[in-house]
């Protein structure tokens, strides 16, 4: 694998799913991987595996919700969207992730 | 919500399956159109779509992790995989499964006895408040010298401890009013004596203030017991009347059902209706100390150690105030003694030395089974580690090795408590007669909770030690079996087998020990003749029999009637059963021109009254001068007949026939006349200092033991006895008629359980020890196959490959015995003071016992040791 992409972080695989759902209507989990690739510029990989246990542990959660539907090529599939626990949930974690990686980026710079 | 979903896909498993399976194939299919689309061909594109997925099976089980509540579900699964493995294996199931339920029942039944006589809290209100005192002569051997009326009185109105305090005494009247006259046991208690108890009657009322004071009408209380079984649990019983000792006595309650403390009363009734304890000499006299007990409450907020002090501070006050009433120089004492503690009484000691060790066999049955697990997990090392690369998580290894665990553990739980409830069963139906409060003894809540509380514990003992290849080293686990792991399971496993062992020694020595007490008590000679003698018990009726006279005359009447039958060598009266209550009645006494001895103490015997053909009758020979004759009546001078003991005791090197010693201080003097042999009272006991006196110098003897020597078969002779006394005077009731040698079996009845208990646990430990010891040669010989073909193809004969095999096992046994005869020598002290004529350490029981160990392993040793020299070099070599 290469060396340039990032391994995600524990947890910041949901956060980053979330978000997707926030802004887009219901998606299919292939969609989601991909629009995550896209918008992190492919700097993100997201291991596709672990993808369906996140969206299934969303969904157990109750921060977001699916349905079977027709899919663009016409076949069935599972769309995802999210509920207003899982805006509520991706409030709360974008203002603590935003904090945390605020502080990191102090402690490297000051380090460095 | 989410509840619901979780819940929804718990029970919708196959369509929850279905979806995530299509869900991930979608994902795949649009992946691969990607993936064909940038010109890659179709099976590249696929192929290229599944390594980028990761693996399918992992993502899978993780999802399901997410869906599901996950203990009820990955239980369920567990238990079918666990249900699986098991039927595949059965005979390691089957093995487990007896094993533990041995050890579990053994534990089971052993607590249930222990929890229904030690634990369960006694019917009474804070029964740790309540105490029994006691005025005891310590320097003559007497724990307890009993109450007299005045003594009572002065105890109760001087106290400042005690909330309440009640007379005790119990006697045996007879019932008229019933189906047919009864004997009852009563007990005559102060009218307070339910309520200082805390006892509330299920009918009627219990005795109310001043039914104890004298002239006030008779009433009666009935047992519980003794209600139903004689009146049928007649609820109209209150009011009726009923004779006894010539008045008339009228039910006022029924008791709960309660213990049988301190005697098996089947009515109560207030002092003041005891003809005994009414009578003009009782009720003045201070040394007349008829009351065998008094209870008391200790008071809110005083300690126990403060109420002892009260109650002999008012000892002291009465032996200054009445120095000739309190025996001060046999070193008179009051004590208290706690009520909740003389419930258990003797059994204590044996039923927790039982539950000890019951607890060691459980101990050994879970090493076993712990072995066990572990060589069937090093045959699984495979299969876990086809399973961690399939994407099983370790914890999920973990739980379900763990679930398998309690699996078992429960099975073998379940199995153990039908052992415990049969054994328990079968234990009462013989320990009944001599365990205090056995009514009690059942499987309630509380036993249920120790066995699941057991099972739960041995499941974790013998399933915690789990190991498994570590992740990196999965391949390494999947190309060669289990060897890295298998070596550090083999040390853990020969220290469960030392273990085992060290354990089994204080069970053996136990066991030993019971047996070799057993044995003395079963071969000691009493120096009596048991076989041919048969002993009739009479309790005389009071009422009729109330002078000495009577009562001297019905005895006399029966050793005539009993002479004249044909097969009667002699017959004679005694006071107490031979071998069963000789020892219950010790007096002190002064030798004529003798001082008391040193230590201050006067000479004490226990006392004996009989007719003069008793020596005779048991085969006591007599040493010297004569036995009883007919010249002993009631008026002439007082004689006595010593045993060899008591005269070497206090006549060292002096002739004491003709010797005269005083019970009362000089007032008047008895001549000893004749010296028996000794002779065993008791037979846990060596013989004690013995004086006999003639029955005809008694007050005649309420209650005694007919004895005679016959040359008929015993059997037949016993019911011709009873017949005879019957025909004597029906109206005198006959405990028991059996011969001497049916006492002393009788007597052996509570050892004889405690043995066999014990040796059952270690043969039970024994056997599965030598399983242990086997089961670990065998494995270890299989681990070093090669090893020993390498051994035998460079010329190690069969004789040293035996050799290495056995040494293996004689490490470990030699260490495993250092160990456990420490345990046993504290064993060895714990029972000491339960056994008789069996020295401090008991080599013979530990020779034995290291003998057998040694052997046993030996044994257990040879088949796998065999198996290593018989393997075959090439064959060996060739496995590599």
């Amino acid at each position: 694998m290469s060396n340039s992409k990032s391994e995600l972080l524990q947890g910041t695989l949901d956060l980053l799913i979330l978000r997707t759902l926030a802004v887009n209507e219901a998606m299919h989990g292939w969609a989601i991987s991909q629009r995550i690739a896209q918008l992190s510029r492919d700097a993100l990989t997201v291991n596709q595996g672990s993808l369906y246990p996140a969206l299934h542990r969303l969904e157990a959660q109750g921060l977001a919700k699916a349905e079977w539907g027709v899919s663009e090529n016409n076949r069935q599939a599972k769309f995802y969207s999210i509920t207003r626990a899982g805006r509520k949930q991706l409030g709360d974690e974008t203002e603590s992730w935003l904090r945390f990686s605020e502080a990191v980026g102090l402690v490297l710079k000051a380090s460095g | 919500m989410s509840f619901l979903h979780r819940l929804r896909k718990l029970f919708h498993r196959a369509a929850a399956e279905t979806e995530l399976e299509r869900e991930i194939a979608f994902h795949l299919e649009m992946e691969t159109r990607a993936l064909e689309r940038t010109g890659l061909p179709a099976d590249a594109a696929r192929r290229e779509a599944m390594r980028q997925f990761g693996g399918v099976h992992r993502a899978k089980e993780e999802c399901r992790d997410a869906w599901s509540i996950r203990l009820i579900d990955t239980l369920r699964q567990d238990l079918s995989y666990g249900w699986r493995g098991l039927r595949h294996n059965p005979g390691f199931a089957i093995i487990v499964i007896l094993t533990l339920a041995l050890g579990i029942g053994a534990n089971t039944a052993i607590f249930s006895v222990v929890n229904g006589v030690l634990l369960r809290p006694l019917p009474y209100a804070e029964p740790e408040r309540l105490v029994s005192l006691t005025q005891s002569a310590s320097k003559t051997g007497q724990s307890s010298i009993g109450f007299s009326v005045p003594d009572f009185m002065d105890f109760r109105a001087r106290n400042r401890g005690f909330s309440a305090m009640s007379e005790y005494h119990s006697m045996s009247f007879i019932l008229l009013g019933g189906a047919e006259p009864e004997q009852v046991q009563t007990g005559v208690v102060s009218d307070n004596f339910f309520d200082l108890l805390g006892v509330k009657p299920i009918l009627g009322r219990t005795f109310r203030p001043g039914e104890d004071k004298p002239g006030a009408e008779p009433v009666l209380m009935l047992s519980y017991h003794y209600w139903q079984t004689k009146l049928g649990g007649d609820r109209s019983v209150i009011g009726r009347v009923f004779q006894m000792n010539n008045k008339p006595h009228t039910v006022v309650g029924v008791l709960p059902p309660l213990p049988a403390f301190p005697n098996e009363n089947q009515i109560f009734m207030p002092a003041s209706a005891c003809p005994f304890r009414g009578s003009p000499d009782v009720l003045t006299h201070r040394t007349a100390r008829l009351l065998s007990n008094v209870f008391a409450r200790v008071k809110d907020g005083v300690t126990s150690v403060q109420a002892e002090e009260d109650a002999r501070r008012i000892g002291l006050e009465l032996c200054s105030q009445y120095p000739e009433s309190y025996p001060t120089n046999d070193g008179y004492s009051v004590g208290l003694s706690s009520v909740a503690r003389a419930f258990t009484g003797n059994a204590r000691a044996g039923l927790l030395l039982l539950l000890a060790m019951s607890g060691f066999v459980l101990l050994i049955a879970c090493a076993n089974v712990a072995n066990l697990t572990l060589s069937r997990l090093l045959r699984r090392n495979r299969e876990f580690a086809v399973r961690l690369a399939l994407g099983a998580t370790r914890g999920r290894i973990v739980r379900q090795l763990l679930t398998e665990s309690i699996m078992l553990a429960s099975l073998g739980g379940a199995a153990g408590l039908l052992l415990a409830n049969l054994g328990v069963r079968g234990l009462l139906i013989y320990a009944h007669r001599f365990l205090p409060r056995a009514d009690e003894v059942g499987l309630d809540g509380s036993v249920l909770l120790f066995a699941v509380i057991v099972t739960l514990f041995t499941a974790l003992l013998f399933g915690s030690r789990v190991r498994f290849p570590a992740d990196g080293d999965v391949v390494g686990a999947l190309k060669d079996g289990s060897r890295g792991t298998a070596l550090a399971h083999s040390r853990f496993r020969a220290l469960l087998v030392i273990g085992q062992i060290a354990v089994s020694v204080p069970l053996l020595v136990g066991a030993g020990l019971a047996a070799h007490h057993l044995y003395n008590l079963q071969t000691v000679d009493p120096g009596i003749n048991t076989s041919q003698v048969v002993a009739a018990n009479i309790a005389l009726n009071w009422t009729q029999m109330d002078t000495f006279d009577k009562r001297f005359a019905f005895w006399n009447h029966v050793v005539e009637e009993v002479r004249a039958l044909p097969d009667v060598d002699s017959v004679a009266v005694s006071g107490a059963e031979p071998l069963n209550g000789l020892t219950n009645y010790t007096s002190n006494f002064r030798i004529e021109h003798q001082g008391s001895s040193a230590e201050g103490a006067s000479p004490h015997a226990i006392i004996l009254a009989s007719t003069e053909d008793y020596f005779k009758t048991v085969g006591e020979p007599l040493v010297r001068g004569r036995y009883f004759n007919h010249g002993d009546a009631h008026t002439s001078p007082a004689v006595a007949i010593i045993n060899q003991a008591l005269a070497n005791h206090y006549w060292r090197g002096e002739d004491p026939i003709g010797r005269r010693i005083t019970f009362d201080n000089g007032q008047s003097w008895v001549v000893v006349v004749g010296i028996v042999a000794n002779t065993h009272q008791r037979l846990d006991a060596d013989t004690l200092d013995e004086l006999n006196i003639p029955l005809s110098k008694t007050d005649g003897l309420i209650g005694a033991t007919v004895l005679a020597r016959t040359h008929a078969p015993p059997d037949t002779f016993a019911k011709v006895l009873r017949q005879v006394i019957h025909h004597v005077d029906p109206n005198q009731p006959i405990t028991s008629v059996e011969t001497l040698a049916q006492v002393r079996q009788g007597l052996l009845a509570p050892p004889r359980l405690t043995t066999t208990l014990l040796v059952l646990f270690a043969l039970v430990a024994l056997l599965i020890t030598a399983a242990g010891i086997a089961g670990v040669l065998a494995f270890s010989v299989s681990q070093r196959t090669q090893e020993i073909g390498i051994w035998m193809a460079l010329g190690a004969t069969r004789g040293s490959v035996l050799w290495v095999v056995a040494r293996q096992a004689l490490i470990l046994v030699g260490i495993g015995l250092l160990v456990g005869t420490i345990g046993a020598l504290f064993v060895c002290r714990y029972m000491q003071s339960m056994l008789y004529g069996v020295p401090a350490i008991d080599m013979i029981t530990f020779t034995v016992v290291i003998a057998i160990l040694l052997l046993v392993s030996t044994l257990a040793a040879l088949a796998p040791a065999r198996r290593a020299a018989s393997i075959s070099p090439v064959l060996a070599l060739r496995m590599t």
